[in-house]
């Protein structure tokens, strides 16, 4: 039989240590990027992904797959995150709830030779400016495009309502916007 | 860099580098980390109810019910007797003992923290 994720989830209920490790295995290193991007500290990063596996662990009876198993852990790493950075659930919460129906998500290739180095010394510039965003715009961020959660299933992990999460991810995109304003400014006025 | 971009052009930039934004490796696999810490987490058990604590459910709450049934069905003479005899007890008791008030207090106190301290020392040690 393979080892579905189903499976091993149904397997580390009863208690098999295996498929957990499994599970541990599959998981980790979303889990430490989530963690990473909030916490900003590789050691830090790594204790609480630990942790979130450990609660995960004493927590499996408690799961019974009405969301993802893995919406369910960045559920856990949010949790834990809240406890060592008690600003952060405020912050997440006085993003507020502007009128912002949709966030255009443009699909347009940028690969055009033209722009080659152009376009890759900007995405450098903007890797550098994401990884120096406030701890509320990393989690949203990296729960959109690194972990490829829905605007629903971010809500839903975070416990905010739907417009906080598109308001926040739509703020997050504006200073990376300005970022790259700054960034062409100093780059333009260069003799 | 030939020209400033637009703004259409800083949108499908600043798209394409969060869809691109690596994600990195993990420095250590944490596997064996995590599985030697649950090995002294008792392996995790549904939540069910033992018989014994069914049957003591039921026998507080019977408790609970015959206490209210009492209350509710004594004559009105028995309930106004009953309450004049706990005034003239805590009376009593405030004259001629008023040590047993705070020695009852301190002693709840103590039997709740009896209960509380060893699982929060546990978890603390975690």
């Amino acid at each position: 039989m393979p080892d579905t994720e189903q499976n091993l989830i149904q397997h580390a209920q009863k208690g098999d240590h295996e498929a957990f490790a499994a599970l541990v295995a599959e998981h980790q290193r979303f889990v430490y990027n989530l963690a990473l991007r909030i916490l900003k500290n590789e050691e830090e990063a790594l204790d609480l992904a630990q942790e979130t596996f450990v609660r995960a662990w004493t927590a499996l009876p408690n799961f019974r797959g009405q969301s993802q198993f893995r919406t369910w852990l960045y559920r856990i790493v949010t949790n834990l995150c809240y406890n060592r950075l008690p600003n952060l659930r405020r912050a997440l919460n006085d993003l507020g709830d502007d009128a912002i129906s949709e966030i255009a998500e443009t699909d347009i290739d940028f690969d055009n030779p033209a722009h080659g180095f152009e376009s890759l010394e900007l995405r450098s510039y903007l890797y550098k400016a994401i990884d120096e965003l406030d701890e509320n715009y990393s989690l949203l961020i990296s729960l959109r495009y690194q972990n490829e959660l829905s605007y629903e299933e971010i809500a839903s992990t975070l416990n905010l309502p739907l417009g906080t999460v598109k308001t926040g991810l739509f703020r997050a995109k504006e200073q990376l916007r300005h970022s790259l304003e700054r960034y062409q400014e100093a780059v333009w006025t260069i003799p | 860099m030939d020209n400033p971009l637009t703004p259409e052009q800083q949108s499908v930039l600043i798209e394409d580098s969060l869809h691109t934004y690596p994600i990195v490796s993990m420095p250590r696999d944490i596997t064996a980390d995590v599985m030697a810490r649950i090995q002294t987490i008792p392996a995790p058990r549904p939540f069910s109810l033992t018989w014994n604590e069914v049957a003591l459910a039921i026998i507080f709450s019977m408790c609970i019910g015959a206490i209210w049934f009492s209350l509710y069905h004594l004559p009105p003479i028995a309930i106004a007797q009953l309450r004049k005899e706990s005034v003239l007890l805590y009376q009593h008791i405030l004259v001629n003992a008023s040590w047993l008030i705070p020695a009852f207090s301190f002693g709840l106190a103590g039997f709740l923290s009896a209960l509380i301290i060893p699982y929060l020392r546990r978890e603390l040690m975690k």
